[in-house]
Formats: structure tokens, sequence, C-alpha cells
């Protein structure tokens, strides 16, 4: 983009560049103006966005406004961003996830599967699924760190090898919950309008996470390991264990869903969270998160997420063919980096 | 023990080489006595190059068909056909290969015409017979690539079947047709003929995507359109229930709105938990297209070609065969055995 252009635009929008500032300071906002403030938070392009494709959708769609459109819609999000909210932490800390997908196709299988095949009961299947997938993360974290091999890869590798021994685990068949478990309804319950109790994990995680991130010790640990990573181990920053536990945590979020899903449909097959990873990194880089780590925020991808979930239900109210769904979010992925590299520009012209 | 015998066994398929094991040694004495005085042993090594994923429930099914006509025959099988997900590619590099080995006959499915097209054509030229299956070369009979003939559902007149099934129940207020692979001839043909028969008889029908690969995104789309549409009653999806994602995912959104039994749904192929729900009502039918009798009749077929030159002289309609509540019950055994 030109020079000119850029700082004519961002005459014409009113948006007072901000001073370059500290990751920390930038998160809590530098003080100012309120469009400053905005600019200087990861989430606000998100922000804009979102308010964006709520008001095209409320005024193009027929039954947009209504409580089972917003049920359907935050189910469509929850979880997405369950999963995509842990990959956040773990990519502000400088690494990748790409086997969420197939761990949560593992954990899903695992609930009917050690129920038929082991005779588990219920509870002890839940606790299987998630302990596999805590695992995973582990493993695949260990092998980031220690082997030094970058994630990218070893998370490459995680999706193909998880989704082949989904396969062999299964020999292609699905397989079917036994009875009609009442415990599962923890994770599946059905509350009246369409709402769905993942709905609920959904935005008690994202605060969770949030607070987790922005406001403890640990969370700044994360950010430093993504920022500039010597600087935070001469610091004593424990850098490898801060990303080992953000792999179990991510890998334990995809398990969560896996177990979701298990519960509401009771049946698994080995295609069980395919393409999930796309979406959720789709979701982390439209809230604004930076894909080279050191800056991000939870609620910039919980808007990421309820913007996939408000474009994919907005789509089929207004009768819109779904083959349009992958190509708006497609425009959508690269608006949002434009965007938000936009602000970044802005800010640093100033210093 | 048992499993772990089972795991390897598995894994072994998985690179392909038990493909042959892993099917089953079910007598078929139903088979059909026309060729019983040359039953045994007619030593024809014929190469089955379908672009079906054998190691997926459907693949299984097929694979099981052909070995055991194979069995039947004495026929030596010496390829199935693939152990990973379809590309066009792959599936031609595949047909090619088998050209290369020199079988006696070849079973293949043609997916598009012209990509198939110079393959089947020299093998022709080299005198080895081609049977198509599960899917038709979609060109116009004159122009369609020179196999003998072809063995499978045709899709448009599966769809008219689905919409003449609800339609006996009265006419819908509106019907859609659920898809999860746009694009793909097989599902597109299917709906093609549903949302015909439906236009044919003034009823609003239209055509609603989701995803093939998660359920909870299939249940929520599904969901929107019913808020958007509430007087929609008759749905087509086009697959099995217990498993499918998608039709999972239609199956729970029409339970958790209550709609199940109420709407006038037909869905295609068969499964132990799809034959429920049509005894149960939720379903009014499922079409079968009958896919282990596809891989049967394509060796049987081959072998009487080999011995003696017959061939029928059109296609081979194996389905939508209609399966409802009066003919579900003798079907359950069956699809537990996964023959259906």
């Amino acid at each position: 983009m030109e020079r000119g252009a850029a700082e004519s635009a961002a005459e014409t929008i009113g948006t007072p560049p901000s001073e370059p500032l500290p990751i920390r300071a930038r998160l809590r906002g530098g003080g100012g103006s309120l469009a400053e403030q905005l600019a200087a938070r990861p989430a606000a392009g998100a922000a804009v966005a979102t308010v964006a494709v709520f008001a095209l959708f409320s005024v193009w769609a027929d039954n947009f406004l209504t409580t089972e459109s917003l049920a359907t819609t935050l189910t469509l999000s929850a979880e997405l961003g369950i999963v995509a909210m842990a990959v956040t932490l773990l990519m502000i800390s400088g690494e990748f996830d790409l086997s969420v997908g197939s761990v949560l196709g593992v954990s899903s299988l695992l609930v009917p599967y050690s129920m038929t095949e082991y005779s588990l009961p219920v509870g002890l299947a839940v606790v299987v699924a998630l302990a596999a997938a805590v695992t995973i993360g582990l493993l695949q974290g260990l092998v980031v760190v220690y082997g030094r091999i970058p994630s990218f890869i070893v998370t490459l590798g995680g999706l193909l090898l998880w989704r082949s021994v989904l396969q062999v685990l299964t020999e292609g068949f699905s397989v079917t919950v036994p009875g009609d478990p009442r415990l599962l309804d923890f994770f599946s319950y059905r509350l009246g309008n369409g709402f769905n109790v993942s709905v609920i994990w959904f935005l008690v995680l994202a605060v969770l996470l949030s607070l987790f991130l922005t406001r403890t010790g640990p969370g700044n640990w994360i950010f430093a390991s993504g920022g500039n990573e010597r600087a935070a181990r001469s610091f004593g920053v424990p850098v490898d264990r801060v990303r080992i536990c953000l792999f179990m945590l991510t890998a334990g979020a995809a398990g969560l869903v896996g177990v979701m899903q298990a519960a509401r449909f009771t049946s698994v097959d080995t295609t069980r969270g395919a393409n999930l990873e796309f979406e959720a990194v789709a979701a982390v880089v439209i809230g604004g998160t930076s894909l080279y780590g050191g800056y991000g925020s939870v609620i910039g991808t919980l808007l990421g997420c309820l913007m996939i979930g408000m474009i994919r239900n907005g789509l089929v109210l207004a009768g819109v063919s779904s083959y349009w769904y992958t190509g708006i979010l497609g425009l959508l992925l690269v608006g949002a980096v434009l965007i938000n590299r936009f602000i970044a520009r802005m800010q640093a012209r100033v210093a | 023990m048992m499993r772990l015998r089972t795991v390897i066994a598995v894994a072994a398929m998985a690179v392909g080489l038990a493909v042959l094991s892993a099917c089953g040694d079910d007598d078929s004495d139903s088979a059909g006595s026309e060729a019983s005085s040359s039953a045994a042993d007619t030593g024809y090594e014929i190469a089955s190059t379908v672009g079906i994923n054998v190691t997926s429930p459907f693949g299984r099914v097929y694979a099981r068909g052909v070995n055991d006509a194979a069995e039947r025959y004495g026929v030596e099988i010496t390829n199935m056909g693939l152990t990973e997900d379809y590309t066009e590619q792959k599936a031609v590099d595949y047909l090619n290969s088998a050209i290369a080995s020199k079988p006696d006959g070849i079973i293949t499915a043609v997916y598009s015409g012209k990509a198939w097209e110079d393959p089947i054509k020299r093998a022709v030229d080299q005198g080895i017979p081609v049977i198509d299956v599960n899917s038709a070369d979609p060109r116009p009979s004159d122009e369609r690539a020179p196999y003998l003939f072809y063995i499978g559902e045709d899709g448009v007149a599966t769809g008219r079947t689905a919409a003449g099934v609800i339609l006996d129940e009265g006419s819908p207020q509106r019907a859609v047709c659920v898809i999860s692979f746009p694009g793909a001839f097989a599902q597109e043909s299917r709906c093609k003929g549903f949302l015909d028969e439906m236009a044919a008889n003034d009823v609003d029908a239209e055509k609603l995507a989701v995803s093939p690969s998660d359920p909870t995104k299939a249940a929520e789309t599904f969901r929107g359109y019913l808020t958007n549409n509430p007087e929609t009653d008759a749905v087509y999806t086009l697959g099995p229930l217990g498993g499918d994602p998608a039709w999972d995912g239609v199956h729970t959104a029409l339970s958790e709105e209550g709609k199940l039994g109420e709407i006038k749904w037909v869905t295609n192929d068969l499964s132990t938990q799809t034959l429920d729900a049509v005894k149960s009502g939720d379903l009014l039918a499922t079409l079968d297209q009958q896919i282990y009798l596809q891989g049967y009749l394509a060796v049987q077929s081959l072998v009487l070609f080999l011995q003696n030159g017959f061939q029928p002289t059109s296609d081979i309609n194996t389905g939508g065969l209609v399966v409802d509540s009066t003919n579900a019950a003798e079907f359950s055994k069956q699809a537990e055995d996964r023959l259906r």
C-alpha cells in the first residue's frame, strides 16, 4: 500500500495513530481516545468486523435475530471456540498445532470404544478420552521442545498419525455409545430454545483463559515466550515448560470437544474432526493474534469464532447456497490480516 | 490378545496387504445356478480397480461381494481398490497399472468420463473386457468410454424414487435435499432426480449443503434451515445413519427439534441404525444401491463373458431398492453382517 494512501485512509477513519507500546501496555490499551484504545488492541479489527457481520445479516437474513438463530450461531461457535482459544495461547507462545482435528477424533472415538471394547463405565470412558488427548499433547510438546523440531512439522505428523490410529482402531467402521448414559448430558445437554450446554463451556472457558492470559504471571510468560524468546529465557521465564503445558492445554481442549460430539451424536466415525485445524487457525488469525507469536488475545479469537458461526448460520438463513461459505471465510481471513497489519503500521509510523 | 491381533491385522490392511483376508467367507449359495457346471476354478485373473476406499465401511461391503464371487468361480482377484481416500489421479493410476498387468478382465468405477476414456480404450484394444460399477460414465451412451456395461445405481432415478416415496404419503409443503459433497456426481445426480420430481409435482424444493466431517456444523446448519423454513416437511439425505457426520447431524437436529416421525424423511444405503430408524417410523424408507451386489455381479458377469461371451444389452440397475417398514426387518441380519 502507498504510504500516502495509508495515511489518508487513517485520517478518513479517524484513528489517531498511537505510539508503539510494550505488549502488556498495548493489551491494556494505551489511554487516549476510544478509537485510539481500540486500535491498540489485538481484538479491535475483529470487534469492528463482528459488528459489521452482525449488522449485515440482521438486515439481510429474515430470521437472524431470533432466539433460535442466536442459539445456532453460539452452538456453531462454541466447539470451534473451545479449541481455537487454546490454540490462541499456543500461538501467542510462538507454536502451532495442526493435530487438533485428529486428536478430537481419537478422543471422541475413545468414549464409545472403551465402553464397548473394554466395558468401561461411561465416567471412566470420558476420563480415558480426555487423558489420551492430554497425553498426546504432552508427547508432541516434548518432541517439539527437546527434539528441536518445528511444531508445524511435529503436529502435521500428529495430524496424520492420530487419524491413522483412529482408522486402525475402528477398522473403518463407526462405533456407537451403548445405552443412553445421562452423564454425557454434562457435555451435550439441550437447554431449550436450541441452546446447548457447550455454549456455557465456551463462555466460561473464554473468561477463565482470558483472565489467565492477561492477569497472571504465567499468562505473561506466554507473551514473553512468543515475543522475544532469548530475552524471556534470560529473565528466567520457563519457556519450554510453558510451551509443553500449552500443547497439553490445546490437545485437552480438542479432547473435550471430542467428548462433546460423542455425547451429542453418540456415533463416531473416522472422519470426526477433519479440517478443524484450518478453521481454528483461521478463527485465531481473524481475531487478531499474530502468526509469529507474542501478540494476540482470547477475546479476539472468541469474536473470530462468533463471526464464523454467524456467517455459517447467516448464509443459510439468507438462503444463499452454502457453496459460498468457505469462499467468504477465505476472504474474511485475508481481510482480517490486512486490517490488522494496517493498524500495526499506523502504530509504527508514528514512532 | 484377540484385540492385539485385530490391530495387527488392520494395520497390515492399511498398507494394502490384508484386503483379501479381511473380507468375508460366507457361502454364496444363492448365487444362481446358471454357472454351476463351470463353477470351480475358472482360473481367471480379474483386476478390480475401483476408486472406492476398500477400508471404508462402504468399500468393504463391495470388496466382500467381489471376493465371494471370486471364491464361487475360482477367480483370482489381482488387486482390489484404493486403501486411502479417493482422488481421480490415484484411481486412474491404479487402473493404468492394472492394465499393464494384463489381467483377463477389469472392473473399474468411472467417476468422470474423460479421465477414464483412454485407459479403458487401451484395455479394450488389448482384448481385456472392462465392466463399470458404482458410477456410470455421465455422457450419453454412444459417447461414453467403451466398457461392456454398467452395474450400479442410476442416481437420478434413485432421487426420483426418493421423491416418489415421499409424494406417496401426500404432497409436502417444502422439501430439501441435503448434500455433503457438493459437486460429487453421485450425490448431485440423486439430488437432481429428487428436485426434478418434486418440481414436477409443484413442490417447493431445494438443495442444502452441510459439513461432511463435523456433525455439529451439519446439525446446526440443518437446524438453521428449519428455523428459516419452518414449513419444511420432507427431507432427503444421501447416506446411512450411525457414523456419517452429515446424516447423523441431520438426525440429531430432527430429534432435538421434535420432528422425528413427523417430517417425511428418506435416505440412502443401509446400516443397523438406519434400519432401526425405518422400523421406528423416523424414516419413511432408505434406498439401497446394493454395493455387495455390484461387486458380486461384476465378477460373475466377467466370468460369463470370458467363458461364452454372454452380456446384457443394457446397464444393470442395482437400486435404490426401497427398504421401508414392510421389509426392513428382513435386512437387519445382513446389515449386522455388513453384507449391506
